[in-house]
């Protein structure tokens, strides 16, 4: 398994490395641009009491009005080349699957010494880490752009007006509405969700396979007919375990301080039994996957 | 039920009433066959005569429709993979590779893999460890391929078409590789339709055509039986 998986993300590494230097190259590029343009960040309050922070060009008049649209432009540029990214990491975890072993790859992939199963894992574990890896890339990216004096400055300042008393309150409620095992919970939840979609994206494509013609397309309709079925199943157990995993909230009037920590209190147990139900769920169908996928190829294997 | 012992004193490769159906078609047709270990053997027969469907199955590519083949007493799993060293008939080699990368995924996944004799004959075709298999020919990557099959001390070499589609010269190459490199106890099963070029290195030979078996025997009986060639008489019995 850990052969498979050094040669997997070798094979990757040159692949995403690239991609990366793109991202970056994008994000240094624009936030240049922006350096070199004299900004404003206005701080505004919303009649809900929220504030809102907006930046912009400075001045007024014509350079100023081409500015704002050379900044619109690097802004955009940036924001497609971040979904973009995301795009290529779905293309590549396909890709991967179904040249390497579906393909003539797949003639070195399936005559190795090695299980059904440890393939699809070598394969998943690494499109999984990759994934997140883009996606922290991604946040770097939107932070390589968006770090600048004034607006950390803006936001610095719009802090501090909030009172200690007040944090103390924000933390006891963030502390209800996400307790501690709500954390692991998510973390847990992330890991099942994000590879138990993979082996379901390989089971789709294995029976894809199986067909003769038209593999890629029968291969998509495999997957709207998986999530199909495991939406309805999905939702009729959500049905069924949440009376008994969540506690529903009371109808609670909020007079008072204290009413507030118990509503905070009430959505976090619910939440919490909520996103339990999930994990369970995520957690059948990600088995699910893997031994539909794993049981695919080991019977229905025909590589031409 | 389900084998999981390795055989080391059986038949190196077993089917019974082993079929492969492809739609209509039936690529192999409740084959019954028995490959000895320590032999040379020919599969041969016209194209699409069933040749890479049997050879494929044993690897573990194709599932069978029916029937089943044994390999070393197994059934096609992980530990059968790691007892066949199967030489494909088209380039299955990650391109971007360089040769140093798969000489050292052979010998991180093959434990019977030799790397200093696969580097030795590599030496000698004048392929170097930095050499990237993308800028190679197609016929120099068949013979890096090659060269990483014949360098395993496998119990079953299963060799799909090696020399179709090469020069005479190449040819020569190929067959004194095989011949200089397989381990003695080892079976080889060199499928092809170009006779006259492994005729003289077969022990046995199978001749397969539209899915049946027309003939398993080995062959200096069959030359003093017929008193005719393995090439004449496969065109006998094939004659269009």
């Amino acid at each position: 398994m850990n052969k498979l998986l050094k040669y997997e993300f070798r094979a990757t590494l040159r692949l995403y490395l690239p991609l990366y230097l793109v991202m970056l190259g994008f994000a240094v590029l624009g936030r240049f641009s922006l350096w070199g343009v004299p900004w404003k960040v206005t701080v505004q309050e919303d009649l809900v009491g929220w504030t809102n922070l907006s930046v912009s060009v400075a001045g007024t008049g014509v350079g100023n009005e081409v500015l704002a649209i050379l900044l619109n432009i690097v802004l955009t540029g940036n924001v497609l080349v971040l979904l973009g990214a995301m795009v290529v990491h779905f293309i590549i975890t396909l890709q991967r699957f179904w040249k390497n072993l579906m393909g003539d790859e797949g003639y070195l992939m399936f005559t190795l010494p090695v299980s059904t199963g440890e393939l699809l894992w070598s394969k998943a574990i690494c499109a999984f880490v990759w994934g997140v890896v883009t996606a922290l890339m991604v946040l770097l990216s939107v932070l390589v752009l968006a770090w600048h004096p004034q607006l950390v400055q803006a936001v610095k300042q719009e802090l501090s007006t909030i009172a200690p008393e007040e944090w103390q309150l924000i933390l006891q409620m963030l502390h209800s509405v996400l307790p501690p095992v709500m954390w692991l919970i998510l973390v847990a939840e992330a890991v099942i969700s994000g590879v138990g979609g993979l082996f379901l994206l390989y089971s789709a494509m294995a029976i894809g396979h199986t067909v003769k013609n038209h593999k890629v397309l029968a291969s998509v309709g495999a997957y709207g007919i998986i999530s199909m079925v495991l939406g309805t199943a999905a939702s009729l157990l959500m049905n069924l375990l949440l009376p008994l995993m969540a506690g529903i909230p009371q109808d609670i009037q909020l007079n008072s301080l204290s009413d507030l920590l118990l509503f905070s209190y009430q959505i976090g147990r619910f939440m919490t039994g909520i996103w339990l139900v999930a994990l369970v769920i995520d957690l059948l169908s990600a088995i699910g996957g893997f031994l539909l996928a794993r049981h695919l190829l080991n019977t229905q294997l025909n590589l031409e | 039920m389900e084998r999981s012992e390795v055989k080391r004193d059986g038949p190196a490769l077993e089917c019974r009433q082993l079929s492969k159906i492809y739609g209509a078609v039936r690529a192999l047709d409740q084959v019954d066959l028995t490959i000895r270990r320590g032999r040379i053997v020919g599969l041969l027969g016209p194209n699409g005569s069933g040749k890479t469907t049997l050879i494929k199955t044993a690897a573990g590519l194709l599932s069978p429709s029916a029937g089943e083949l044994l390999v070393c007493g197994q059934r096609p799993s992980a530990a059968t993979k790691g007892l066949v060293s199967y030489l494909p008939e088209r380039t299955y080699l990650n391109d971007w590779m360089r040769v140093e990368d798969i000489l050292s995924m052979f010998r991180d996944f093959y434990r019977d893999f030799d790397l200093q004799k696969a580097e030795e004959m590599l030496f000698r075709l004048d392929i170097h460890r930095l050499d990237r298999l993308r800028t190679m020919s197609k016929g120099t990557r068949e013979k890096v391929q090659l060269i990483l099959v014949m360098s395993r001390k496998a119990e079953l070499y299963l060799l799909d078409e090696p020399i179709g589609g090469v020069d005479p010269a190449a040819r020569e190459f190929i067959l004194s590789t095989i011949i200089g490199n397989y381990s003695e106890e080892a079976t080889v099963v060199i499928s092809t339709h170009l006779i006259r070029d492994v005729e003289q290195v077969l022990d046995d030979v199978v001749f397969l055509g539209y899915g049946h078996v027309g003939l398993a025997a080995p062959v200096e009986e069959l030359r003093e039986e017929k008193g005719k060639s393995i090439d004449e008489l496969f065109r006998e019995i094939y004659r269009c």
